[in-house]
């Protein structure tokens, strides 16, 4: 029989701010970064990505407080699809993290499509394809043993990608530091702020530190941690971009139109070091896809997993290997649809359709954080919040309306990339929406039914 | 009405361990899981402490000094998840359940109920 008690037990392991901060900042440092980089100066004039970058972090930091205030109300591993759900229901929150899902997985195609081409720069011999498999198949394997990148391991990559960014940033910035005026002029408004929707992809993922909410040492951490990334990644960003354009000429960042170049930091690295700079800027990178890679993969096949327990997914996904405790089917589902990625994007090079769609959902999800804050302090202005965001109902509405214009922006552009990532987003989410809506909650109403006509275990009581 | 409720929870949890131990691929699993769990029943304040030792699960009275996972939530739910009456992902998406720990500790005690009662 239990006992009546005051103080629960403290945890054996937990997490301190170094690590939430290096995890926030690790799982947004990609390869695919750079590509983004250079197309978001593409589209501003002079040297001046530097300032839809700066417009990019201070609205990814209001999404940060959004974030914030719903986790310190649910501070819960399952995130946004908890805070959606209490906020606007359980087939909404279904729609919205089967649709992220969906994406998380196009975007790592997309890395493995820009990692394979700076492997096969260090080593010519092995095309890139040939990468792909290979990466893909390692990456899996790690998974498939249920291998993880994270504690101190976390800290080490992300403060060596972080030095190493910075180092080559500032050092090329120094010796060919661009004129002012290439700095203040960046076009017009709706330039800035097309290309600030975009520059959105640079953060995508800092969010994902709040599944650390309940194994950190004090919940705050998790909103000063992503405060802190999301400050982090806008210099190491703004810095970086601004070095690029200062250091090699831009056609060459670019590429031609039918044959952009997918390695301009590899491109930036040679022109402002030579070779040793060149191989410094692989080995960054190499670090910036493995994060990326690992979480990507194991986020994706343990949503599958969860999923299918939840009877949303087939339940064959919720298969599992007794050998490694892990869920092998999920991960070779995840790993059969990372390989059409990104061998579809290898072939067909449309890789900028699947960041548009990163950035613009991304957006979205940002937008239903602000939303969810809004509705959740009017169903439950009781409940008890460790963190609460600023501007009473004002600020997190604007939040949701300024990220609802952002993806807008980035989707309603007249080229292919943007609008094709529309079609491609609305087809992914209405699709979603059929299945969670006829297949989905009926298959929930008939299994609770079930469920409450089951025989109990429990002790019979003789009266 | 409150002790027959933690009296009902007791049994959960001690079914819950008999089951496990009779499990023999739940039991290969869990081989190298070495785990100290606190079970904190809100509503009643009530405190159990389950361990998992080399493949063996055991249930006892009480909170443990130092817990590697915490399992939170009223006692009647979790009375539920223990009999397998009940899925804890529902609980959990709904924020109604609620977990402390590693991602990694936590996964593994869904996969133990997903092996038990789920697959």
């Amino acid at each position: 029989m239990g006992r009546i008690e005051e103080a629960p037990a403290s945890l054996k392991r937990s997490i301190g701010l170094r690590t939430v901060v290096t995890t926030s900042a690790g799982l947004t440092f990609a390869s695919s970064t750079f590509l983004v980089v250079v197309t978001v100066a593409a589209m501003v004039r002079g040297n001046t990505a530097w300032l839809p970058i700066l417009i990019a972090g201070i609205l990814c930091a209001l999404a940060a407080a959004a974030f914030s205030e719903l986790n310190s109300l649910y501070p819960n591993a399952a995130g946004i699809r908890v805070y959606i759900q209490r906020a606007f229901g359980e087939p909404v929150a279904l729609m919205a993290s089967l649709t992220y899902m969906s994406v998380v997985l196009l975007v790592v195609g997309t890395e493995s499509y820009v990692l394979s081409y700076v492997l096969h720069a260090a080593i010519p011999q092995i095309a890139p394809p040939v990468w792909i498999l290979l990466m893909l198949t390692l990456a899996t394997a790690a998974n498939f043993r249920g291998l993880k990148v994270a504690g101190m391991l976390q800290d080490v990559i992300t403060i060596s990608v972080v030095l190493s960014i910075l180092a080559m940033s500032l050092l090329a910035l120094h010796s060919s530091l661009p004129p002012a005026h290439l700095l203040l002029h960046p076009g017009t408004p709706m330039q800035v702020f097309a290309a600030a929707g975009f520059a959105i992809f640079l953060f995508v993922g800092f969010e994902w530190v709040t599944p650390l909410a309940e194994e950190v040492t004090d919940v705050r951490f998790i909103s000063r941690g992503m405060f802190i990334a999301v400050g982090l990644l806008t210099l190491v960003y703004a810095l970086i971009a601004t070095a690029m354009f200062a250091a090699a000429p831009k056609a060459q960042l670019l590429g031609a139109a039918l044959q952009r170049n997918p390695i301009p930091h590899l491109t930036f690295a040679a022109a402002a070091f030579g070779p040793a700079g060149r191989l410094v800027m692989i080995l960054t990178s190499i670090c910036m896809s493995l994060t990326t890679f690992n979480a990507g993969l194991i986020s994706v096949s343990r949503f599958l997993f969860a999923s299918a327990r939840d009877n949303v997914l087939p339940s064959r996904l919720a298969h599992l290997s007794v050998r490694y405790a892990t869920p092998d089917v999920a991960v070779f589902v995840v790993y059969a649809g990372a390989l059409a990625v990104s061998l579809f994007v290898y072939f067909s090079r449309q890789y900028v359709v699947l960041v548009n769609l990163a950035a613009a959902t991304e957006a979205l999800i940002y937008a239903f954080a602000g939303a969810a804050v809004v509705m959740l302090r009017k169903k439950e202005p009781q409940r008890t919040r460790a963190f609460r965001m600023a501007g009473g109902m004002l600020l997190p509405a604007l939040v949701c309306i300024l990220f609802v214009l952002l993806g807008l922006g980035v989707l309603l552009q007249p080229e292919w990339d943007s609008y094709g990532a529309g079609i491609l987003l609305i087809a992914i989410g209405a699709g979603w929406w059929l299945y969670v809506r006829s297949v989905v909650m009926p298959r929930k109403k008939r299994l609770r039914a079930e469920q409450n006509a089951r025989p109990s275990r429990r002790p019979r009581k003789d009266t | 009405m409150t002790s027959e409720t933690q009296e009902t929870l007791d049994h959960s949890l001690h079914s819950f361990a008999s089951d496990c131990n009779a499990h023999e691929k739940l039991r290969v699993m869990n081989r190298d899981w070495n785990r100290t769990i606190h079970i904190h029943a809100t509503d009643l304040n009530c405190h159990f402490t389950l361990t998992t030792q080399q493949s063996s699960v055991t249930v006892s009275a009480g909170a443990p000094d130092h817990a590697d996972l915490v399992v939170m939530g009223d006692a009647e739910l979790l009375t539920q998840i223990f009999y397998g009456e009940l899925s804890p992902n529902e609980p959990y998406n709904e924020g109604t359940l609620r977990l402390k720990g590693s991602e990694e500790d936590i996964l593994r005690l869904d996969f133990v109920t997903a092996m038990l009662w789920g697959e």
